[in-house]
């Protein structure tokens, strides 16, 4: 135990005197956490240079524009589509809008806006190409609202001025039944009146010769006789009525009926629009314009980029401090003149070991603290999963360590290591989803992909950063690791005195 | 007493390249065992498989009748060895050299501290305790590194090299320390491609070439066994020697040259042949700056060892 101590310390002494490493060990991830965090502590995108081309701008296009501006987009016009494509190519814009001329809104008009982007910044392309639509999409809802609403309203209006017409067609309605009736009435009361039958006429006259008889009055008789003649006429032009009135009213009440089954017609025509108009459930403009929402929800409370990119950003400064550290202490003992006098020493092999692993693991430690503590200015409520976090980060860092530590025993110079461990962390980032998403990989590589210790680290620490969830839910990764860390001290042990003794071999040649 | 060390057929090849061939070495307690040859000659491979950082092909080493390989621990104990690259961490202070490699050879703490203060003394490193180890000079350096050697105490030093790379100043007070070493009675066992200090410094001397052993014991053995000739150096005011080389010759006189100023003369009867230059010397009225009799150097005798071998040394 005291030489494990005093080996440690003597580490610990090296690292410190040595200015370079102190700065690196002390003040690098410090900056590079100050440097992320104000960097990536905002969730918009800034200084997004989007070019445009019309040949004609009109008010709905410029409109359009005038809402990516709102948000910060700037807006390059360009004279010609060539010039914004390629200016995507060149790097001066992030994205080009290509926008028909006269953009309006009709069924013959062509409404697309066609958006080009450059594939090989596939993340910014995705962030940038669902911002472009949704503020598109923005504007073309607003019209489709507009002409909606139209709709709607003309549908309402017709609506209420059947109902109101309704009252008419029921009045017409009732007219008609009394007319109907009235005619029948008519026709009865005609039928019934036999003016001919009684022969009144005939009488008053035979009454009228027996008066003559009687008295000497002529010209009362001869009154009489006028009167009796009016009054035939009358009587026969009553009658003539009569039988014009009989002739007219069955047609009359046969259009009667008729009208009335037509307005019977009108009536349930009506009605059925009515109740059709009120059937339809969803007369509201905007679910009409988009029946079906999508709205997308973080399953996080946090807002900010580097929220998200908290988990990574350790996992990075993890992985790569580890790996070059362990690296470096292993390599800088190697190559070191007193590395001789420790193999002479008696001290067993293993101590060392043990003993650059520890003050490797010391060295992140106290650099992970350092992190943290601004991570928990930065964001207070990860404090509830400090422990889970510290556990978790322990076993990744080891695993990492133990890594370099291989990296180190292999290579024979600091720089061939130096390199050696960096192209090892950066493969192990680039087959992550920090660059490109994995499920772009084939699936068989895939497979294979799913053991990087990079990616089974960071789902750990965004399991517990980022989801609050504990250390069982990340067991099977837990595990991964685990079976990684025993590998690696298995290979330690096997090349640890083979390479210690091949690098003094190829020493001896050298020498 | 055994010998302390004794190395017995030891054989040690890099791939097809053969370093070390058949070496046997009896190395007696408390003396200073020099091995000498050129660079390349296979001292340092012989002196890491001494100490079991190489494994031999064939062979073994036993210290104190023990055998290294079953018995590193203890033999590491009582070992401490000094290489020519100074095994020290430049970042840490001298005596922060001698903590940690005290520790690492189980200096209880309770001693650490006056070993440390005994072994700074004694390496005349006192006013350099807290110095970093890389602001110390090339001659600071190995002391302190000499210092890490001896910081468990141990019966046995070996040392690669100990003067490489050192002014004759430096040289001369490493000489002095390992002297000084060795009077504590501890078997220093040192190697040297520098023949005339392994000559001044070594009670027993074995001599490697291309990986054999040609010769090993003391400096006076090495040189009757080469010649039973002396050398007579001389230097006069006048430098004037014609005359002088044909009145001292005679049977005894087997070689006359000039090497600069100087006349050589070896001689089977050094007595004799003296006599007779002082006399030829008074006579012309010359005077002598300086004369020497001297058995042939350990330069001489190396060679005459190559030639016989009929090998020309690796690397030349």
């Amino acid at each position: 135990m005291v030489k494990l101590l005093e080996v440690i310390k003597k580490n610990f002494k090296i690292l410190i005197r040595s200015k370079s490493s102190a700065l690196i060990i002390l003040f690098g991830p410090l900056l590079l956490i100050l440097l992320v965090g104000t960097a990536f502590n905002t969730s918009a995108f800034y200084d997004i240079k989007v070019g445009s081309y019309s040949p004609n701008y009109n008010e709905l296009s410029n409109s359009i524009l005038e809402k990516l501006q709102q948000d910060q987009y700037k807006i390059f016009k360009t004279k010609s589509q060539e010039g914004c494509i390629n200016g995507v190519k060149t790097g001066a814009y992030h994205l080009c809008v290509i926008i028909p001329e006269n953009l309006t809104v009709s069924q013959e008009a062509d409404n697309t806006i066609q958006v080009y982007a450059d594939q090989s910044r596939m993340n910014l392309v995705f962030a940038l190409r669902s911002a472009i639509i949704d503020k598109v999409g923005e504007r073309s809802k607003e019209l489709s609202e507009s002409l909606t609403s139209i709709v709607v309203g003309q549908l309402e209006d017709a609506k209420s001025s059947l109902e109101e017409k309704q009252a008419v067609v029921k009045i017409l309605k009732n007219s008609n039944e009394q007319f109907t009736s009235g005619l029948v009435n008519i026709e009865t009361e005609t039928a019934n009146l036999n003016l001919g039958d009684d022969n009144i006429i005939g009488q008053f006259k035979n009454k009228t010769a027996e008066l003559k008889l009687q008295t000497n009055d002529t010209r009362t008789l001869t009154e009489i006789d006028d009167i009796i003649k009016v009054l035939e006429q009358k009587i026969s032009a009553i009658e003539s009525a009569s039988d014009a009135i009989a002739n007219t009213v069955p047609s009359l009440k046969e259009t009667a009926i008729a009208e009335s089954s037509q307005l019977v017609d009108l009536e349930r025509t009506s009605n059925k629009i009515i109740s059709s108009v009120e059937a339809i459930k969803v007369r509201d403009v905007e679910t009409l314009v988009s029946p079906i929402k999508t709205s997308t929800h973080t399953v996080t409370t946090e807002k900010t980029h580097v929220n998200y990119l908290f988990p990574t950003l350790i996992m990075m400064v993890v992985m790569f401090v580890s790996l070059l550290l362990s690296c470096i202490t292993v390599i800088r003992e190697k190559v070191s003149k007193a590395y001789f006098r420790n193999y002479i020493s008696p001290t067993k092999a293993g101590l060392f070991i043990v003993a650059t692993y520890l003050t490797n693991i010391l060295i992140i430690v106290l650099q992970l603290a350092i992190v943290l503590s601004v991570m928990l200015f930065i964001q207070p409520e990860i404090s509830n999963t400090l422990l889970n976090m510290g556990a978790a980060i322990l076993v990744i860092t080891s695993s990492f360590i133990l890594l370099g530590m291989i990296v180190g025993y292999i290579f024979n110079s600091e720089e061939t290591a130096t390199i050696g461990a960096i192209s090892l962390g950066t493969i192990l980032l680039f087959f992550s989803n920090t660059i490109v998403p994995l499920e772009t990989l084939p699936s068989s590589i895939q497979r294979i992909v799913d053991f990087n210790m990079f990616v089974v680290s960071d789902t750990i620490l965004r399991n517990i950063i980022i989801f609050g969830l504990g250390l069982n839910e990340s067991l099977p990764e837990i595990q991964i690791l685990l079976i990684h860390i025993a590998i690696f001290v298995l290979i330690i042990a096997a090349i640890y005195n083979v390479s210690s003794k091949m690098f003094n071999i190829k020493k001896y040649f050298h020498k | 007493m055994p010998n302390q060390i004794e190395v017995n057929n030891i054989s040690k090849s890099f791939g097809k390249h053969e370093v070390l061939k058949d070496i046997n070495l009896e190395i007696p307690a408390k003396k200073i065992f020099g091995i000498i040859g050129p660079s390349g000659c296979g001292k340092t491979t012989l002196l890491k498989t001494m100490i079991g950082f190489w494994e031999p092909n064939s062979g073994e080493v036993k210290y104190e009748t023990r055998n290294l390989k079953e018995h590193s621990k203890y033999i590491r104990q009582i070992v401490g060895f000094a290489t020519q690259e100074n095994c020290v961490y430049p970042k840490l202070t001298v005596k922060e050299n001698l903590e940690y490699f005290g520790t690492l050879s189980n200096v209880p703490r309770t001693t650490l501290k006056s070993n440390m203060n005994k072994v700074v003394k004694f390496v005349h490193l006192e006013d350099s305790a807290d110095e970093l180890a890389e602001n110390l000079s090339g001659g600071m350096q190995r002391r302190l590194d000499i210092a890490c050697a001896l910081i468990h105490s141990p019966r046995i030093l070996i040392l690669d090299e100990p003067t490489e790379d050192l002014d004759p100043i430096l040289r001369k007070d490493i000489l002095a320390l390992i002297k000084r070493i060795n009077q504590e009675d501890t078997t220093v066992v040192m190697t040297s491609h520098l023949l005339h200090e392994a000559e001044q410094l070594c009670d027993m001397i074995a001599i490697l070439h291309n990986g054999r052993l040609l010769k090993c014991g003391t400096p006076e053995e090495l040189r009757n066994s080469f010649s039973k000739e002396d050398e007579i150096h001389l230097v006069t005011i006048k430098r004037q020697y014609a005359d002088l080389v044909k009145k001292i010759k005679s049977k005894d006189v087997k070689k006359i040259e000039k090497a600069g100023n100087r006349l050589v003369i070896r001689t089977t009867d050094a007595e004799d042949t003296l006599e007779k230059i002082l006399k030829v010397i008074k006579s012309q009225k010359d005077k002598i700056v300086q004369i020497d009799v001297r058995k042939p150097s350990l330069t001489e005798i190396f060679e005459s060892l190559v030639k016989k071998s009929g090998e020309a040394p690796r690397g030349h």
